[in-house]
């Protein structure tokens, strides 16, 4: 049971948390700056093994920033610094020994628009697989297989694997990449607006989607829609101006949330 | 609020504009696809004779320069098409946005130097520098690309606090000074090595051992001078389509564990590679049709060698030269109508097939719902 | 965490902020008419105005309207605005609110048929001070209740919700002495019964306010107490304390 996880949180302590058997990852006293310019401050929340949770919040409060930082995509931009811990199932990712590919590996990411590989939608999902090791053909299509299954592609793409992934549709692009990312089977999923450039329909596949891969891996995803956070989500968590407001099951976040902030943002009221 | 009403008085007028518009456009148009056509009749038709005559020797007199234009072109790709594909790679995909900013404009301005410049500095300076120091030459085209490497290498092995300092980036700018001194370094040693190892002249050296004949201006020039003049036209087509990769396609593939190098090769230009095949494709039409850079940096000897010390003949040199002092109607003035024909023919092959790749691409990219 | 009645205030769309406050609006409406139903019901029973008890059984069509009108409002809010928060909390609160005030207006309305039943009873009738006393603590409890509604105040609801307490045994009270009074004297025994129903009504009145002082904690504090031990409750809703801003 839920409630089970978690300890009982109060307007003192708005942030709910887990203990080290439930906690898939960890984020302590972290903090990122763009240039300088600080976008992350001293968050500290811990994310909660084969649950949804959502990141929701304003424009610019970066919740798109933390869920790069998990798999440390920032690394990339020169201009970026951070401080404080990130720990993957008790292993800090900025840790000296720490494989980047091995931990991008383990840590999936989805993206807000679709963006699929100028390759046939089987050369896409043996993408991850190609670049982590060498599988015999009969081994690597079963993962695929395995793969466009769980993204609920399979049946609409069995007949053409071999065609551009880009005739596909926006949904069914998105699905792929799922698809693709699931290949490396990774621990953690990260879903960055995955379907806010999708059509209705769309959208309540990818979510149907997110519930059902509950149950093999942790879910986190970012979210301006809020509704979508309360459908899919398990528990979310607040953000303003970099800075962590509150963090709880959403069922109470969404009904009775702690600190008036919170509310205020949750039923569209200007502070 | 309810927006003025626009009066419709005015409409036949703007209708009449719009129709004249497009009556002179579509004129100049046609117009352009007339003369294209006409060009190609005309060339056609003062070649007819040459099959009534048939004779086979004099087009194998054409054979040598046709060769002449594949050599040239060839030379010249090879060295433009690393240098400017590394170059675009690099502005497109790595560097960063305030360089680029000033260095792509640079590099397109190369294009505007006139043929004819810089055939004069191939043929008047450059040929008679390279004869005297061929093995420096040969060694800087070899250490410089090495030392570029070497300089990678190291970049690679320095901590991460030393890397602040020379970022990626602007690798543009720090590396100058580095390709500067490394080229120093060659042109002093060079001497001391060819003095040691090479019996103190390398040019002595190809005639006695290997029976390697050197004309002052030979096809390295050619390749160096006309490679020059292609690679600004070369560069600025692949780094507009290397750039026009969505950003989100490359995170993609580093989000599933790609380094940047393999993102870049498996996934960059791929999806770029199209508009990349089109850049050189246009280069080589470009490098086919130049006439001024080889006129003057060829030594316009009409030989079938494969040596790049030896000279060659160009289809459009030997029009350039020829064709204002052969007789019309004469068997040499019919020849060259053909020469042009074969150029014409060639150039307009290469520059469709580059035209009708770079329209895939656009359906391709409309498709995926990216900029068109 | 508590909100107050100027929380509504600053949505950012204006439009929903407006339909909220309609809600609230007639709701406090269908409030003061269910609250005048019972202030006449009794007034007839205790003047013996057939009339105005006539009036009463009319006027409970009006109350069933409203009950119609406001549902169909919050189900309309529902659909639209998907409330999240506090905002679901109010839509939710007058949903219930609604049925129990129909309710009430009900019970109005039984007490002005037994009114009538009354009036045409020749002899003196009996616990008709009871009557009134109860009937005057019971509609000072509705009256709290609804302003504790407009008002969002938790405290004043907390008092009705003891006061329930002391209105049930008043009504016990008042059963036992009536029935000793019925059994004294056999001819009373139809008069007496109308006036147990009464009585049995204006006790259900103060459950059904008590209901309502329920759904203003569970608006503001976020906290259900229907079914909830009073010794339990004053310490839960200290618990509850306010939400920083």
């Amino acid at each position: 049971m839920l409630a089970s996880l978690h300890s009982a949180n109060t307007a003192q302590a708005p942030v709910t948390h887990f203990s080290p058997e439930h906690c898939c990852l960890s984020i302590d006293h972290f903090s990122l700056a763009y240039a300088g310019k600080e976008a992350l401050r001293n968050l500290t929340l811990s994310v909660p093994r084969h649950r949804v949770t959502a990141f929701i919040g304003p424009s610019g409060c970066g919740k798109s920033t933390l869920l790069r930082a998990i798999n440390r995509l920032h690394d990339l931009n020169e201009s970026v610094t951070h401080n404080g811990r990130i720990t993957l199932e008790g292993q800090d990712i900025h840790g000296p020994h720490v494989n980047v590919t091995e931990l991008r590996r383990r840590v999936g990411m989805v993206f807000q628009t679709p963006n699929p590989f100028p390759m046939s939608i089987y050369e896409n999902v043996a993408f991850g697989l190609r670049l982590q090791q060498r599988l015999t053909k009969r081994k690597r299509d079963d993962i695929i297989e395995w793969a466009l299954t769980s993204a609920a592609l399979w049946d609409e793409v069995k007949d053409r694997l071999h065609r551009s992934a880009w005739q596909l549709s926006g949904g069914q692009q998105q699905r792929l990449v799922i698809a693709r990312t699931l290949a490396v089977q990774p621990d953690v999923l990260l879903l960055d607006e995955p379907a806010s450039a999708l059509d209705p329909i769309s959208t309540l596949k990818i979510e149907e989607l997110i519930r059902n891969l509950k149950s093999e891996l942790t879910l986190v995803l970012v979210t301006h829609n809020m509704q979508q956070a309360a459908r899919v989500s398990d528990y979310t968590a607040f953000l303003h101006q970099g800075e962590l407001v509150e963090y709880g099951p959403t069922d109470q976040v969404f009904t009775n949330p702690l600190l008036q902030h919170t509310e205020n943002y949750i039923t569209g009221r200007i502070t | 609020m309810i927006p003025p009403r626009l009066t419709t008085s005015r409409q036949p007028l703007r209708l009449l504009q719009d129709r004249v518009a497009t009556g002179l456009i579509t004129a100049g148009g046609v117009g352009v696809l007339m003369a294209i056509l006409a060009i190609g009749v005309f060339l056609v038709w003062e070649t007819l004779p040459l099959l009534a005559i048939g004779d086979t020797l004099a087009l194998a007199k054409l054979s040598p320069m046709a060769w002449g234009t594949l050599k040239a072109a060839l030379s010249a790709l090879l060295f433009a098409i690393p240098v400017a594909l590394g170059a675009a790679i690099y502005s497109a995909l790595f560097m960063s946005a305030r360089l680029r900013s000033r260095i792509k404009p640079t590099l397109e301005m190369m294009e505007a130097i006139p043929g004819v410049v810089v055939g004069f500095i191939a043929g008047l300076i450059l040929a008679p520098w390279v004869e005297r120091h061929l093995a420096s030459t040969l060694v800087l085209i070899i250490w410089l690309p090495l030392s570029a490497a070497l300089a990678g290498l190291l970049w690679q092995l320095t901590k991460t606090r030393l890397r602040r300092y020379f970022p990626l980036s602007w690798a543009g700018l720090w590396l100058v000074p580095w390709l500067a001194i490394m080229m120093a370094l060659a042109l002093w040693l060079t001497p001391w090595i060819e003095q040691q190892w090479l019996g103190g002249d390398l040019r002595l050296l190809l005639d006695q051992r290997f029976g390697i004949d050197y004309a002052t201006r030979n096809a390295l020039i050619v390749g160096i001078a006309m490679g020059f003049a292609v690679i600004p036209g070369i560069y600025s087509l692949a780094e507009d389509a290397l750039a026009d990769v969505p950003n989100t396609l490359i995170e993609g593939a580093q989000a599933l564990g790609a380094s940047r190098w393999q993102a870049l090769w498996k996934v960059a230009l791929r999806a770029a590679g199209p508009g990349v095949f089109s850049a050189v494709m246009i280069g080589a039409g470009r490098a086919v049709g130049e006439t001024m850079i080889v006129l003057m940096a060829s030594g316009n000897t009409a030989l079938l060698s494969a040596s790049p010390f030896e000279g060659m003949r160009t289809l459009s040199a030997a029009i350039a030269i020829e064709l204002p002092e052969a007789a019309p109607g004469g068997l040499t003035y019919h020849l060259l109508i053909l020469a042009a024909l074969v150029l014409f023919i060639f150039t307009f092959l290469v520059n469709t097939l580059a035209e009708v790749v770079r329209q895939r691409l656009r359906r391709r990219y409309r498709q995926m719902g990216g900029p068109s | 965490m508590d909100i107050t009645s100027d929380t509504h205030s600053q949505h950012i769309s204006r439009q929903f902020n407006q339909e909220l406050e309609e809600l609230k609006t007639h709701l406090m409406a269908m409030g003061g008419l269910v609250e005048k139903q019972v202030q006449d019901a009794v007034l007839a029973l205790l003047e013996g105005d057939t009339r105005l008890a006539e009036q009463v059984r009319d006027n409970d069509r009006q109350v069933n309207d409203l009950q119609l009108q406001i549902d169909d409002e919050c189900t309309r809010v529902l659909a639209r605005r998907q409330p999240a928060a506090s905002d679901l909390r109010l839509v939710v609160a007058v949903i219930r609110a609604t049925s129990d005030l129909e309710r009430i207006g009900d019970e109005a309305s039984k007490i002005a048929r037994n009114a009538l039943l009354l009036s045409e009873s020749a002899s003196t009738i009996r616990g008709l001070v009871e009557v009134r006393h109860i009937s005057e603590h019971v509609r000072k409890m509705l009256r709290d209740a609804l302003t504790a509604f407009a008002r969002f105040d938790t405290e004043l609801a907390m008092q009705v919700v003891r006061e329930d307490q002391l209105v049930d045994d008043e009504y016990s009270s008042a059963m036992r002495s009536l029935m000793t009074f019925m059994m004294e004297d056999s001819r009373s025994i139809s008069s007496v019964l109308s006036i147990m129903w009464v009585l049995r009504a204006l006790e259900r009145v103060g459950d059904h306010a008590d209901n309502l002082a329920e759904y203003v904690v569970y608006l503001v504090k976020g906290l259900d107490i229907r079914h909830s031990d009073l010794d339990n409750l004053d310490p839960a809703i200290e618990n509850k304390s306010e939400k920083k801003s």
